[in-house]
């Protein structure tokens, strides 16, 4: 391994080629179908909110927890496969095991679609215990079972995928310090431009949620004990702290998993290399403790919580995302000015998911500020928080990506009338959206309530159209993608 | 040939020893004494004893594990049902059930140690966390169980147990951690 | 919870504790403008201490996720 290495790609034969854009396609198509199907499910309950759609109470919870879930399960296969699709260019992973995960991650979803639509399971995604357990009479101590073995079974497929990664990773650069760049980043080697920004994230990306799938093995089998044996009482904050870290954790790695389409494609649509250096490597290692140190920004209204817990949480908030947010958004800045970059509809996306993510940032640091939390905290402050940088800055790398799968970039073709429209759409109505859950929030409406005050319908009916300009955008997006996508070569 | 031998002796005197009376009331008398001493101890004398057996046996084992798969489950079904407190205590109060202990815990140690090294390194690392996560939820269980598990030993012990299993399995979590980030592969290619 | 009246212009300790499952605890003015909450817990008590600078009919509305009647947990606190 000598310290001038330089990132030669892995080969691999053609048949194990062609299985692998199969097996990225299927993430992507099953990824934003399901996308699509929890934006319909939003527009269902902004609707009903507004009181323009009626559903019962019992309906409205259980698709809340659906759209969570799906979500969420959406955002990490779909971020994996973007993120498998390069990283496997750089270090030699196995087909065999994409797609067993992503068999046990459609196994799972099998088994929490049942628990909610079957067992009437309404808990929400975050399964907040002793909540499964005590639903009045809603649903079943099995139906919350079913849910919680789902969770379990979908994170021991991604167990096994990051262990092929980890494998992977060692093999090529021995630990996991040296594929952050850290030995760079500390003068233990010289800096090499050519170290890969996709196994950089990749190795953040590992880390962090393979503390999060430990985590959440942990809680969701105490859960599952008190639920069938309810003499053993775990005690409610530290489950709640447990939960919390296990989904901030992951739902907040998908993110960084998909970036790595905009240090791969960017270059390629300017011609400009992403070339990765001090700051970077910096960046990068911190958000791996920042990821895991600001989940307590959730519980600072838990008075009893440990103060250093909460002020560690409240300073890491104010900075988390920031150090890989700047770097990357000023990587990007500097890649594209006046490099003569072709607007496809993927470079559009990608650029103005580096907007969006920014953008979405700042709330979240508003609302991480003890102060501000009294009065934002469980408001639909945080769903407008997080809409804004998911909607905005996850989801346009991943549809970015998938237009550059469909083979965009190759036909150099300007984005079509459609296109446009589809992405104005989406771009307006999902900054609308945001929006007004912000608006919402700073007027104090709480959320996952599933009937609103009269005071506050205005607010739910202008969510609901801002909802179907998403949806119509969302659409055409994936019309376009299911059209092109499967008979897609693999890009050059 | 000689010094294999010789070790397959000092084995068997070791399990002897663990077997003689004095020395099993010894060493259940406490919970921690006898899942963290007793057990282990067994289950580390079936290991080396897999270590020792004559190739021809393993050559026989082997086409019934393949990649270790057998033998793991094996283990991991001996793993749990002593992990059951009911049957701790029918241990130490009958003596046919101690006995099948004292068979079926080597007999574990001794299909974890032929079989872990040919199990597949992603199913090695799942089952680490697995086990890793056992130690945690087990630990949680005895500290927050209000009541006593087993008939034989106080609370107090109880809880102490699960004290040990959580510091056990923290220990365990940094010095994995440690490893896999500075260095030292720990799955091989 | 008791008392349903407290006295504006002195601080009022609150203790928030659930008996199920967790809920929140977040006081609305007249307005409906949230001004103080903390979080309702099993096996937790929170101690929130506030000072009603004026009286009038406020509302408690419950803030964390707790089950199909979450949306109806609203109860009325004078403060005099
Ligand atoms: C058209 C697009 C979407 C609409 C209209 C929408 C609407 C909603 C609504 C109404 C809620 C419940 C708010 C409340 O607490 O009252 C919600 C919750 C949520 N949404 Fe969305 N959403 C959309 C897209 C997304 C996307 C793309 C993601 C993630 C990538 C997402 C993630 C979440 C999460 C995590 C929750 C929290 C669920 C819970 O409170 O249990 N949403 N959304
Ligand atoms: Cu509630």
């Amino acid at each position: 391994m000598s310290t001038t290495e330089v990132s030669s790609k892995i080969e691999y034969s053609d048949s194990e080629n062609r299985n692998a854009l199969i097996a990225v396609k299927s993430h992507l198509i099953a990824g934003l179908l399901v996308f699509l199907l929890m934006m319909l499910a939003g527009l269902a309950m902004r609707a009903a909110q507004g009181t323009w759609l009626e559903i019962g109470a019992d309906l409205f919870y259980q698709i809340m927890t659906v759209h969570g879930a799906g979500v969420v399960g959406a955002a990490m296969i779909t971020s994996t496969g973007v993120q498998w699709y390069f990283l496997r260019q750089y270090v030699r992973l196995s087909n065999g095991v994409f797609w067993t995960n992503f068999f046990i991650f459609l196994t799972g979803v099998v088994l929490i679609l049942g628990s909610i639509f079957v067992g009437k399971y309404g808990g929400a995604w975050t399964f907040l215990f002793p909540l499964p357990a005590i639903s009045m009479g809603a649903w079943s101590a099995g139906a919350a079972a079913a849910f919680q073995l789902g969770l379990l079974i979908i994170g021991v497929g991604f167990l096994i995928l990051y262990l092929d990664f980890g494998r992977a990773i060692l093999a090529r650069y021995g630990s996991l310090a040296r594929a952050l760049g850290l030995t760079q980043l500390f003068g233990k080697e010289p800096v090499n431009y050519k170290h890969p920004a996709a196994v950089v994230a990749s190795t953040m990306v590992l880390i962090v949620n393979f503390m999060g799938i430990a985590a959440g093995a942990v809680v969701l089998v105490m859960g599952l004990v008190n639920l069938f044996y309810p003499e053993f009482k775990p005690d409610a904050l530290l489950m709640k702290n447990l939960i919390y870290f296990f989904g901030h954790v992951v739902i907040n790695a998908t993110i960084y998993a998909s970036v790595i389409a905009v240090y791969e494609l960017l270059p390629r649509y300017t011609g400009r290399p992403w070339k990765t250096n001090k700051p970077f490597y910096a960046a990068w290692f911190a958000i791996v403790f920042m990821v895991m140190g600001v989940y307590p920004h959730h519980l600072l209204m838990d008075f009893p919580m440990p103060t250093w817990a909460l002020i560690t949480a409240q300073v890491l908030s104010f900075g988390s995302g920031l150090p890989v947010l700047v770097v990357t958004g000023y990587g990007a800045l500097m890649i594209v000015y006046r490099s003569g970059i072709t607007w496809s509809t993927s470079a559009k996306l990608l650029f103005l998911s580096m907007f969006g993510w920014a953008a979405g940032v700042i709330p979240a640091i508003l609302d991480a500020m003890v102060t501000v939390n009294r009065t934002f905290h469980n408001t639909l402050w945080v769903p407008g928080h997080f809409h804004f940088y998911l909607l905005l800055g996850l989801l346009p790398m991943l549809i970015g990506f998938a237009y550059f799968l469909a083979g965009e970039g190759d036909r150099k073709e300007r984005p079509k009338a459609v296109d446009s429209l589809g992405f104005y759409a989406y771009l307006i109505g999902a900054f609308m959206t945001s929006m007004v859950f912000l608006a919402s929030g700073a007027n104090s409406i709480p959320r996952r309530w599933a009937v609103h005050l009269p005071e506050w319908i205005g607010f739910a009916q202008a969510g609901t159209i801002a909802a179907s300009l998403v949806v119509l955008g969302m659409l055409l997006f994936i019309t376009r993608a299911l059209i092109s996508l499967p008979g897609a070569n693999n890009p050059r | 040939m000689y010094p294999k031998a010789k070790q397959a002796w000092l084995l068997l005197a070791a399990l002897v020893i663990l077997a003689l009376p004095p020395m099993q009331r010894f060493l259940e008398q406490s919970m921690v004494m006898h899942m963290l001493v007793q057990i282990p101890a067994l289950a580390i004398i079936g290991w080396m004893i897999g270590k020792i057996l004559p190739e021809n046996w393993k050559n026989n084992i082997a086409p019934w594990n393949r990649w270790g798969i057998t033998g793991i489950a094996l283990a991991i079904i001996i793993m749990t049902y002593w992990m059951l407190p009911r049957v701790q205590d029918a241990a130490i109060s009958e003596w046919p059930v101690e006995l099948t202990k004292f068979i079926t815990v080597p007999i574990m140690g001794m299909a974890l140690g032929i079989s872990w090294p040919q199990l597949n390194p992603i199913a090695q690392g799942v089952l680490k966390l697995e086990f890793w996560a056992t130690f945690m939820r087990l630990g949680w269980l005895y500290l927050d169980l209000p009541d006593r598990l087993c008939a034989n030993y106080l609370l107090s012990d109880q809880r102490v147990f699960g004290q040990l299993l959580l510091l056990a399995g923290s220990i365990w979590a940094v010095a994995w951690t440690l490893r896999i980030t500075f260095g030292i592969k720990i799955i091989n290619n | 919870m008791t008392p349903a009246t407290v006295k504006s212009g002195q601080p009022v300790e609150f203790q928030v504790s659930a008996a199920d499952v967790n809920h929140g605890f977040g006081i609305y003015d007249e307005n409906l403008v949230l001004i103080a909450q903390t979080q309702a817990m099993p096996g937790y008590t929170n101690k929130l201490i506030h000072t009603f600078d004026k009286p009038g009919k406020f509302k408690i509305l419950c803030l964390e996720y707790c089950g199909l009647a979450h949306h109806v947990m609203i109860t009325e606190l004078t403060v005099e």
